[in-house]
């Protein structure tokens, strides 16, 4: 098997810091296992099936280093954005008001939001039984999942109390700022909303807009028993940067789950969606929007996994690609053996602007039982010219028209409840298109 | 050349449609405040004739010109010719996915405000407005939170192009078989809402399979369209000789 140049590369990363990765947050054996695996995994590259479409080329000219091994020297500013708790570098976690705490507790204690490495010192059983225990199920998968667990040692724990419903939607912003080129960044966030717990959240990642970084999210989120979960993002990283963001949620009885992604361009970003349908009743609704132009490149990688019968899932994504930007998803459904009276559905539509601009979608259906109603749907197209034509006939110029139908094409999946909140992400929206038509 | 005094002055027009000659030399003038309505069988070139005005891709203009105010429109965009003051009321308008009515209708009322120099309507008089035009044609269900003529029926989606006659308040308004797939209820809603806007000034013209809608709407010159050419003109009058006597007839007294 081809030898990514990463591989080795990050395997001396590995030799020269994990100690010192270790003393930053203890993790026992589970940092030398994902070692392992990485090791024989290697960095992934584009001979693996669900890699064909990931076009990281140039991520390999870097000589990545880590970010965030020396601590409490530098500065950091509040972002702009209004924010009930805001996450820098993958390191510092600042209050509402730009105060650095370790913990931050909302809504009356109902919302207790903290650093990793408090939450790994302050509740080692409760950290130690949610850490790790769907990306180590992944771990196995690619090397980009044991490659997160080796090198962190920051994130954010979110943790919903059981039976408290939330008043109002929270946000946190994810910051990256003055940190150099080449730096690599992993992060891991954990979601834990308790048992009848009702909460949704407003997420805003972004870094400075000409930087080169390698930023490895990884988000495992856990819904207890009836559990209801909103978590609305908007992704906006620099047109330089690197993105791996893995999303990784498991869903017990009753609960239901309500994802949203805007992502604006990235020079190559994945996504990686893996929802676990675990036990009777849930209900999980994923939806994502992509626009790439330039030489950007994002993917959405989903994998739903309906385990066990009485489930429903729907994903709805939608693509936009201009220029030589390119776009893909990869929808993979698998409802296995016991899963009956599943309901999935699936679709994927795109729109391509430019002829030198392509997005690739594949949906995966792969299904064991047989008393399931499942159904996809995947185009890839121009915009409808009769359309822009009655448009434009009624006095509307061309490049308003497109943006029109794009506009409205787009917000479709925008799934986000607060008025005000949908109105901020279209109108970062309409910039991107601006970008795209110009 | 154009025809001094005409609104549309059309000359020799030749239009091909996918490879296909479609008008053969059609000529045709409006005066500013005359209602021509031209008539003709199924593959004519009647449609042809309004999407040529209108300036869609795909009807090449072969030869012969088209004058709208004295300016060639073949010069001229599709937004431009709309904005210039002609408006189109097409056989099939399109549905138009996540586009509301409000939305849609705001900004081409708003487009064309701008064109001429006025300001914007705000958000309550352009509200009040359009309740009020909708209204008067049956449409104020379709007004809110619905996406441009999607899930409307024929007749709605019919009348909807005459609300956006109504707000934008063209000077030369071409309707491509308004009629067709109406009944007779709606047809008088329809000449109403022409006859309406019927000031003197404003000029119609009205392309027909069938002389019905022209009880209602009477026109100063009719006009039968056959192969791509107009073969007889006349005043009221002809529509009904046609209803008559059929087109197979009147064209074979006209060929002979």
């Amino acid at each position: 098997m081809k030898e990514h140049k990463l591989t080795s590369h990050f395997l001396q990363l590995w030799e020269q810091y994990a100690q010192q990765l270790e003393e930053q947050l203890p993790l026992g054996t589970l940092r030398q296992t994902a070692m392992e695996r990485f090791r024989q995994q290697g960095f992934p590259h584009k001979k693996l099936e669900k890699w064909r479409f990931s076009n990281w080329m140039g991520i390999d000219n870097h000589e990545w280093t880590l970010n965030g091994l020396d601590t409490g020297t530098s500065t950091y500013q509040k972002p702009g954005h209004p924010a009930d708790a805001y996450f820098i570098n993958g390191e510092i976690l600042l209050d509402g008001e730009g105060q650095s705490r370790e913990m931050v507790q909302l809504e009356g204690g109902a919302v207790r939001i903290a650093t990793l490495s408090y939450a790994r010192a302050h509740w080692p059983e409760k950290f130690f039984t949610h850490f790790n225990h769907l990306n180590g199920q992944k771990e196995s998968l690619y090397g980009i999942f044991p490659l997160n667990t080796m090198f962190v040692a920051r994130g954010l724990w979110i943790e919903v109390a059981e039976e408290v419903e939330l008043s109002r939607p929270l946000t946190i912003v994810y910051d990256v700022q003055a940190v150099p080129d080449g730096r690599f960044l992993p992060m891991r966030s954990l979601w834990i909303a308790g048992r009848g717990s009702k909460a949704e959240f407003l997420l805003y990642e972004r870094n400075e807009p000409t930087k080169h970084h390698f930023i490895h999210h990884v988000h495992e989120i856990y819904m207890a028993e009836n559990a209801e979960v909103q978590r609305a993002t908007l992704q906006k990283y620099s047109g330089k940067s690197f993105i791996f963001s893995a999303e990784l949620s498991a869903q017990l009885a009753e609960s239901q789950y309500r994802r949203h992604t805007s992502t604006i361009g990235s020079a190559a970003l994945r996504n990686e969606l893996h929802a676990l349908l675990q036990e009777p009743g849930v209900h999980t609704n994923l939806s994502g929007l992509y626009l790439v132009g330039s030489t950007e490149k994002v993917e959405n990688q989903v994998f739903v996994d309906h385990a066990v019968p009485d489930c429903e899932s729907f994903e709805n994504f939608v693509g936009i690609a201009g220029g030589t930007g390119r776009g893909a998803f990869t929808g993979h459904i698998l409802v296995r053996k016991d899963a009956q009276k599943t309901q999935a559905y699936q679709s994927s539509r795109n729109v391509v602007l430019d002829d030198s601009a392509w997005i690739r979608t594949l949906p995966f259906l792969e299904i064991y039982a047989d008393d399931v109603k499942c159904s996809h749907g995947a185009t890839v197209g121009k915009l409808d010219e009769d359309i822009m034509f009655y448009l434009r006939s009624r006095g509307v110029p061309d490049r308003e028209a497109r943006k029109m139908l794009l506009t409205a094409f787009a917000a479709e999946t925008v799934e986000v409840d607060a008025e005000e909140v949908r109105n901020e992400f279209i109108a970062e929206i309409q910039r991107k298109l601006d970008e795209l038509l110009c | 050349m154009e025809n001094q005094g005409s609104l549309l002055s059309i000359r020799d027009l030749h239009v091909r449609v996918e490879d296909k000659d479609i008008l053969r030399g059609l000529s045709l003038d409006i005066r500013p405040g005359e209602v021509h309505a031209i008539m003709g069988p199924n593959g004519s070139g009647k449609s042809t004739l309004s999407l040529a005005i209108a300036g869609k891709e795909g009807y090449e203009v072969q030869g012969g010109q088209m004058y709208y105010k004295g300016k060639d429109l073949s010069e001229m965009d599709p937004e431009e010719r709309a904005l210039e003051g002609i408006f189109i009321s097409f056989q099939h308008p399109v549905e138009i996915p996540g586009v509301t009515m409000m939305n849609f209708l705001r900004t081409i009322l708003n487009k064309h405000r701008e064109y001429r120099g006025e300001e914007p309507l705000s958000g309550r008089e352009f509200l009040q407005r359009v309740r009020e035009v909708a209204t008067t044609l049956g449409l104020d269900h379709l007004i809110r939170n619905r996406f441009v003529n999607e899930g409307f029926s024929g007749g709605e989606k019919k009348k909807n192009e005459l609300l956006q006659m109504i707000l934008l308040e063209p000077e030369m308004v071409i309707l491509d078989e308004i009629d067709s797939g109406l009944d007779i209820d709606a047809i008088k809603t329809v000449a109403k809402a022409v006859n309406g806007m019927r000031d003197g000034k404003r000029s119609f013209l009205l392309i027909t399979h069938y002389q019905r809608l022209l009880n209602f709407i009477e026109p100063d010159v009719v006009h039968i369209l056959v192969d791509g050419k107009i073969v007889k003109s006349g005043d009221k009058r002809l529509a009904e000789e046609l209803e008559a006597r059929g087109y197979d007839q009147l064209v074979a007294s006209v060929q002979q």
